[in-house]
């Protein structure tokens, strides 16, 4: 009898997995479109020959893995006590969850400081004499393996040390890596040497120097999770920075996701109301007067409350929590699409107007060509440098209205982790005595790299594409 | 010379990051009341000059690298910049092309212009000023914002304020290029005045040699940041010595030239490394000329050139080869006629959406014959452009026919349409917007070959390699840009563009307009042979009346939307009708021979269209009591010849 071939896992696909994917799909193909052309790749080159877009490529790169890492989902498989598979876990895990498994298992009761080996808050313990007292017990995870009370300082020096010196052979094996097989190994000096004064077209140096300090921070916080709670924990006890990991992808999600809603909308109705003009106009431009018109928030909190109540009705359609939150979010960024297309397409309309009368425009119809080709061979290739600069400028002012939606409760599902609900719970931390700030202090500083690298690397594209900054070339 | 030296550049050399030096060595001096014309192409560092000298050069990317800019005894490149603040506008002043650019939007004519006076009597002497420079409503324009003035206003606005601080030193950098010709003449004459009535020294930038003749007491001709000659006018204009000179006035088309190629560089070679600049482009290259650069030497009568053979007697430049007028024969018969044709615009009124039509083409009827060419004369806002357009339906017509080959295509739609298209092409002004960014040459090329399905798509690349080096552009360009390409490279890509569709007729849109005289010399070659080769028709429509001496068989002009005058080229050069077109000869700046008449033209092109009798008679100087009610019509004189005029 054969037994049949079972998987240890079962792969589940969430709707904004699906996207992401797809998304990254897209991606991948157009820098393989952009490599090839040279006029495009010569203006790419020139966004990252900014050292601040070089840094911001970096950061965005380690965000974006982890939100993919995140986004892979399955359930394990549940064994019967002879080893068969009997069914899978109703829990739905990422490999991100798996990679930060202790992170993610070393829950306490309820709030520890950073670093902390004992909870926050007093608790009343019964001393074996009968007497009542009231301590900071020990957490169950924090600091479990120090020795004595004094030996705190020492291991996280200890553990930050071998951080560094991991973090610098990986880095050191990267270099070499790429030197092997960019230069194949000549001139080991000079190579350094010219990495060393930035001696390149491409800032090179700056990359580098990126990579290394996300690694160090990489290894030195993962030497120190698997001990303390790097980032403390919140009031149920779990970790914080595991729940800023997580964030991580439901603020990617937003960000894209919800600018690929709008896009469609905008280039579709923003070059057919510039170039038909007349009635077509009128029409798209009476849309989009009317809908901008409308406040955004009162659309979203409209839209969002009414699918709350359709969840609420069919509740049982849904085999996990997780897949009803997702639905959300998927709606989350379907509706802040729908709102924020407007902008774009007023845009684009100014631009195709000015473009239908171009010269260039003229010509081709002269020569006789049809409608659409001049759409899609003249108009639509000279608007995609407002398309593209739109696009990752509205990335950072996305994953920040997330953020205000759920604060103001109408943002993502209260059980997904976002920055959004971090800082919705710090309210009530902030008022606690003492203060716990490290919920609040995490989301922001995880939200402020993401935006930070996001706006710089706007920045760059935006002088490299925009036409007004380069006319001389 | 007997007047103080104003300023004395000496050696000057301003670099600019990425183009090595722009301008490279560059001496002369001004005297008071004299004025000095630096006379160069794009690229000669003309304008780099005069930034230089009033220390506006846009650092980092560009430096003055060395050098002394002497004026009135001070030395500007090492003197601290508050000091440099005080010397522009007060000891210096500079007029720019663009009087748009130079005016704040935002604020009065009247505040812009006391910024330059003292504060007592400001607005007495403002107005004085803006009475001086010609506007004709001071106390208007004193209130008024610059959107409300014309361009020919602005710019005498600018010049009021630049004189204000009755400056020593007037720079004048292509103040009139964006201007007609008629206000052209206008504002030339009054920095004239302003000159001689304040004793200023006068430092004048263009690239016209008309204007550099109209202008100059003394000239210095600039060919990539070096002076390569300098001369007084009179000796310039009747002697040019240096080959640049020389090959510069050989491709200035003109009346005498008809017929014949014009003298135009093959190639225009990148820059030397050593030895002289013009090297690479010279006719009378030597072995030791790519060796060692040549020092700007004294010649005869105070005449300097930077050329190894200076005071050898030479024959003049080798004109073309005169061919036959192929076109020059009538009896081809018509191959576009048009007749009444009206073209409106539709403005939207700003608050209510109210739609207005506008009338910019009225009633035009003309022919085009077999294998001619057609000037189509007139300034800014007659409406040629628009014309053009209307005549290849790229714009709606409100009226009127049009016929070619004898059938009616004046309504003509869908797939005929398309393959009319083939029949008739249009060259436009701008090479730089003309060609899709986006696309490459050989794409571009092959546009028309694709649209009108002319060939399978395998035997294209071989036709467009074949257009490319019919308009002389190297075959291995077809997957370049066209930012790679210089303008006038990019006008010959638009060329084969058209060429692609084998037409019938070109509508050529002031296609050298935005191109230097040498490279106009190559397009307009270029466009020769091709009428000589395939027999093509040519609409060209142009502001530049040399263009039309040299290449029109006829001429119509057109002013305010309507034909004025009308006839072959002859009749109208030698013998103009028109009021107009005598004052719009009158205004070409000339060197070669004196203007016909003298007759300057008043006031401009009026903003509201003349709706009741003759469209000129606000402008006309001779006009008769009942041209103000009664419309002229077109009425004939010889054979051909039409004049719309009362006289
Ligand atoms: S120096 Fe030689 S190359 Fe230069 S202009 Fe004179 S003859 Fe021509
Ligand atoms: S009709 Fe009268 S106003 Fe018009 S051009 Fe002739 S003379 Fe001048």
């Amino acid at each position: 009898m054969s037994v049949p071939m079972v998987l240890p896992f079962k792969l589940v696909m969430l709707d904004t997995d699906f996207l992401l994917y797809a998304l990254f799909a897209v991606l991948i193909v157009l820098i393989t479109r952009v490599r090839r052309n040279a006029s495009l790749r010569q203006t790419w080159r020139r966004v990252f020959e900014r050292p601040g877009a070089m840094a911001a490529v970096v950061i965005l790169a380690v965000y974006a893995a982890i939100a993919l890492l995140d986004s892979v989902h399955f359930r394990t498989a549940l064994y019967a006590p002879d080893g068969a598979v009997t069914g899978y876990s109703p829990q739905i895990l990422s490999v991100l969850d798996i990679l930060c498994a202790p992170l993610r298992l070393h829950t306490e009761h309820t709030y520890s400081a950073p670093f902390a080996e004992h909870a926050l808050v007093r608790e009343t313990v019964m001393r074996p004499g009968g007497r009542v007292q009231r301590i900071f017990p020990r957490l169950i995870w924090g600091g479990r393996g120090l020795a004595g009370p004094f030996a705190r300082t020492r291991d996280i020096l200890q553990r930050s040390g071998r951080g560094l010196v991991e973090a610098l052979l990986v880095w050191l094996m990267l270099l070499c890596g790429v030197w092997l097989v960019r230069e194949g190994g000549r001139d080991p000096r000079l190579a350094w040497r010219r990495l060393w004064r930035g001696d390149s077209k491409l800032p090179w140096r700056t990359f580098w120097l990126t990579t290394g300090l996300v690694l160090l921070i990489g290894t030195v916080v993962a030497n120190l999770a698997v001990e303390y709670h790097v980032l403390g924990t919140d009031q149920v006890g779990i970790d914080v920075l595991y729940k800023s990991l997580k964030s991580i992808r439901t603020g990617v999600v937003i960000g894209t996701v919800a600018t690929l809603v709008a896009l469609p909308f905008a280039i579709v109705l923003g070059i057919a109301a510039g170039y038909f003009g007349g009635f077509v106009d009128d029409a798209i431009q009476y849309l989009y007067t009317t809908l901008s018109s409308i406040p955004g928030v009162l659309l979203i909190a409209a839209a969002v409350l009414s699918l709350d109540l359709y969840l609420g009705q069919h509740a049982r359609e849904f085999q996990s929590v997780l897949e009803r939150a997702d639905l959300r979010l998927l709606f989350l960024c379907l509706i802040l699409g729908i709102t924020s297309w407007t902008t774009l397409c007023r845009l684009l309309r100014g631009e195709t107007l000015k473009l239908r009368e171009a010269e260039f425009v003229q010509a081709a119809v002269a020569l006789g060509e049809s409608r659409a080709r001049i759409l899609r061979r003249h108009i639509l290739p000279n608007v995609m440098h407002i398309v593209l600069i739109t696009l990752v400028l509205d990335f950072s002012g996305l994953v920040l209205s997330e953020a205000v939606l759920t604060y103001v409760g109408v943002g993502v599902d209260p059980s997904t982790y976002s920055w959004g609900n971090m800082i919705n719970g710090a309210r009530l931390e902030l008022a606690r005595e003492p203060v716990v700030w490290w919920n609040l202090g995490a989301a922001f500083i995880f939200m402020f790299m993401l935006v930070l690298a996001a706006n710089l690397f706007a920045d760059a594209v935006r002088d490299a594409f925009d036409p007004r900054f380069h006319r001389s070339s | 010379m007997s007047h103080a030296t104003v300023l004395e550049v000496d050696g000057l050399q301003t670099e600019f990051a990425g183009q090595g030096y722009v301008v490279n060595g560059v001496s002369f001096t001004i005297a008071r009341g004299e004025s000095l014309v630096l006379l160069g192409e794009s690229g000669s560092g003309k304008s780099t000059i005069a930034l230089s000298i009033m220390r506006l050069i846009a650092e980092p990317a560009g430096r003055i690298r060395g050098g002394r800019v002497v004026f009135e005894g001070t030395d500007l490149l090492r003197i601290e910049e508050q000091r440099m603040r005080r010397i522009r506008g007060r000891g210096i002043a500079m007029v720019f092309q663009e009087p748009q650019s130079a005016l704040n939007p935002v604020l009065t004519i009247g505040t812009q212009l006391g910024e330059c006076l003292p504060a007592k009597g400001r607005r007495t002497r403002g107005l004085g000023l803006l009475d001086a420079v010609g506007l004709p409503d001071p106390t208007w324009a004193y209130g008024a914002y610059p959107h409300q003035l014309s361009g020919g206003m602005r710019q005498r606005v600018v010049i009021a304020m630049a004189i204000a601080a009755e400056p020593g030193l007037l720079i004048a950098d292509e103040p009139t290029s964006a201007l007609d010709v008629t206000i052209q003449a206008q504002i030339l004459e009054l920095i004239k005045a302003e000159q001689r009535r304040r004793d200023m020294a006068v430092l004048f930038v263009t690239h016209d040699l008309g204007v550099a003749h109209l202008m100059a007491d003394e000239v210095a001709v600039l060919y990539r940041g070096t002076v390569v000659e300098q001369a007084s006018r009179a000796l310039l204009f009747a002697n040019p010595q240096h080959p640049y000179t020389r090959d510069l006035f050989a491709a200035i088309p003109s009346r005498e030239k008809r017929g014949a190629s014009l003298a135009a560089p093959d190639r225009v070679y990148d820059i030397q490394e050593t030895g002289c600049c013009y090297a690479g482009r010279c006719r009378e290259v030597q072995s030791q000329c790519r060796v060692c650069e040549p020092v700007l030497r004294e010649g005869s009568a105070g005449v300097r050139v930077r050329c190894v053979i200076v005071d050898t007697p030479r024959a003049p430049s080798p004109d073309g080869v005169r061919e036959p007028d192929t076109g020059g024969d009538p009896a081809g018969g018509d191959l576009l006629e048009a007749e009444g044709l009206c073209v409106n615009f539709t403005a939207a009124d700003r608050i209510f959406g109210q739609k207005r039509q506008i009338r910019v083409v009225n009633e035009v009827s003309l022919r085009i014959g077999r294998g001619r060419t057609l000037a189509l004369v007139g300034e800014s806002g007659s409406g040629k452009t628009t014309l053009g357009k209307a005549i290849t339906r790229l714009l709606p017509l409100a009226g009127g026919r049009l016929r070619f080959e004898g059938e009616d295509m004046t309504t003509v739609r869908g797939e005929d349409l398309r393959r009319w298209r083939r029949d008739i092409q249009m060259i436009f002004q701008d090479p730089y917007a003309s060609l899709d960014p986006r696309m490459t040459v050989g794409e571009i090329v092959a546009e028309g070959l694709r649209a009108q399905r002319i060939m399978p798509a395998a035997s294209r690349f071989s036709r467009v390699q074949e257009l490319l080096r019919q308009v002389g552009i190297a075959g291995g360009s077809i997957d370049r840009y066209p930012h790679q390409f210089s303008g006038g490279q990019r006008q010959r890509i638009a060329i084969a563009r058209a060429l692609a569709v084998q037409p019938k007729l070109i509508i050529c849109d002031e296609p050298t307009s935005a191109l230097d005289v040498s490279v106009q010399a190559q397009i307009l070659n270029l466009l020769r042979d091709l009428q000589r080769e395939a027999g093509l028709s040519y609409l060209f429509i142009t502001h530049n009346l040399a263009l039309v001496e040299y290449l029109a068989h006829d001429v119509v002009i057109l002013y305010a939307g309507r034909i004025i005058e009308r006839g072959s080229v002859d009749q109208i050069l030698t013998n103009p009708r028109h009021p107009y077109t005598v004052s719009l000869f009158a205004a070409v700046p000339r060197f070669d021979h004196p203007p016909l008449v003298n007759v300057m033209v008043k006031g401009e092109v009026p903003a509201e269209l003349v709706m009741e009798g003759c469209p000129f008679h606000p402008r006309c100087g001779r006009a008769l009591p009942h041209c103000r009610y009664e419309r002229p019509l077109l009425r004939g004189f010889e054979d051909g010849h039409e004049a719309a005029c009362h006289l």
